[in-house]
């Protein structure tokens, strides 16, 4: 289940040299409720407040019309809301960091009222559900070791190699060098599969996100039942036990959908 | 002109055609090291490294907070250049120009494709 959803919104640009502020945009809730205090901060420090349109809910706090840089305290401030918001017991709907709107009235106007019964449709779909995420990581070393074990010829050339006078293997250490990126490459490929396997079973879908760094052998997020949580913790403890001390496994539980769900906000120019 | 290239061309085709499609070769490399190096995308990958390398413990505060500092100029440099970015207009009276979008109508987005920013709890 890949959950997308796109929004266009446009307008005439309106020159007014009143123009400074707007709505930043965080998550879509379902709350019948209009008269709810957040008592949370936003994206400088701004109260955040909210946006009803029908039992929909956008989440938002006012910004100047500027553009936010995609460092980490922004997007720890953005994605800490929506977390903010889910703990208190919605099924959240992220909107991707940095969006701002110009209004309120612009965001039911241009947003919520045409895509009303999709955005509904999402939430129905991803109630009863959480992200979890999963990162393993692996000693380099360690990695070394069994691609020398599981590759005798790269071990045996690497003997040879240490025999011989360095100016004479100029062209024997390249290859060598390939062979162990190459053999690498696909022992990192084995060890993903082999953790994947043991936990998509238990998920509904999952994504695989690209690995960062030489250290991570997996970097996935899982989208599950609420229910199936504990089996999914008790699968990573066993997995941790098996892998033993030279692989580090990350475990993030109950996370917004930000790897299944990214409502993006498209402008156009007319 | 034309006729006296070809000439050129012809008598020299065996020292001047490996040259010439050396050229061709390095021309499309360094184009292709060029998208590379200079996407906002790349930036925005190594950002997403450096995160994890905090969140693991091998760099320092002072250090992320540094190379975080770098890459975001980076980015900022990168997306202005390739028009994402719009020096502001005056009647607007927004804040720092290098900081805000083209789009000051009703719904801007930041434009930086790529994957979504680390959860901050991971």
């Amino acid at each position: 289940m890949e959950i997308e959803s796109q929004a266009t919104i446009r307008e005439n640009v309106e020159t007014s040299s009143a123009i400074a502020t707007g709505q930043y945009l965080y998550c879509i809730i379902h709350e019948p409720k209009t008269d709810i205090e957040w008592d949370l901060k936003g994206m400088n420090g701004a109260t955040i407040t909210s946006i009803h349109y029908r039992d929909l809910v956008v989440i938002t706090s006012t910004t100047p019309m500027t553009r936010y840089r995609l460092s980490r305290e922004n997007t720890m401030t953005h994605e800490v809301v929506i977390e903010k918001i889910m703990s208190r017991g919605y099924t959240v709907l992220p909107i991707r960091f940095g969006t701002i709107a110009k209004n309120k009235e612009v965001v039911v106007k241009k947003f919520l009222e045409s895509r009303y019964w999709e955005l509904e449709g999402l939430i129905r779909k991803l109630e009863g559900k959480q992200e979890v995420g999963i990162r393993i990581f692996c000693d380099e070393k360690h990695l070394f070791d069994e691609v020398l074990k599981n590759n005798p010829q790269i071990a045996k050339l690497r003997d040879e190699i240490a025999k011989r006078p360095p100016n004479e293997t100029h062209s024997d250490r390249i290859k060598i060098g390939q062979m162990v990126e190459e053999a690498l490459k696909v022992q990192k490929n084995n060890h993903q599969d082999t953790f994947l396997k043991a936990f998509t079973p238990l998920a509904v879908e999952h994504r695989l996100n690209q690995a960062l760094g030489d250290k991570m052998l997996l970097n996935s997020a899982f989208l599950i039942d609420t229910s199936c949580e504990p089996d999914f913790t008790k699968r990573v403890d066993g997995l941790e036990k098996e892998l033993g001390k030279d692989f580090q496994i990350k475990y993030v539980g109950t996370t917004p959908p930000f790897n299944f769900v990214n409502i993006v906000v498209h402008l156009e120019d007319e | 002109m034309f006729l006296l290239g070809i000439l050129f061309d012809l008598l020299t085709f065996p020292v001047s055609y490996p040259l010439k499609g050396l050229k061709w070769i390095s021309e499309k490399i360094q184009r292709q090291v060029d998208q590379e190096m200079f996407s906002p995308e790349k930036v925005e990958h190594e950002l997403l490294e450096l995160q994890m390398m905090h969140e693991i413990g091998d760099i320092s505060d002072e250090e992320f907070s540094k190379k975080e500092t770098e890459l975001l100029d980076r980015l900022d440099e990168l997306l202005l250049a390739k028009g994402v970015l719009q020096e502001v207009e005056e009647e607007q009276g927004v804040i720092e120009s290098s900081e805000v979008t083209k789009q000051s109508v009703d719904v801007t987005q930041q434009k930086t494709e790529g994957e979504a920013p680390i959860p901050t709890s991971q």
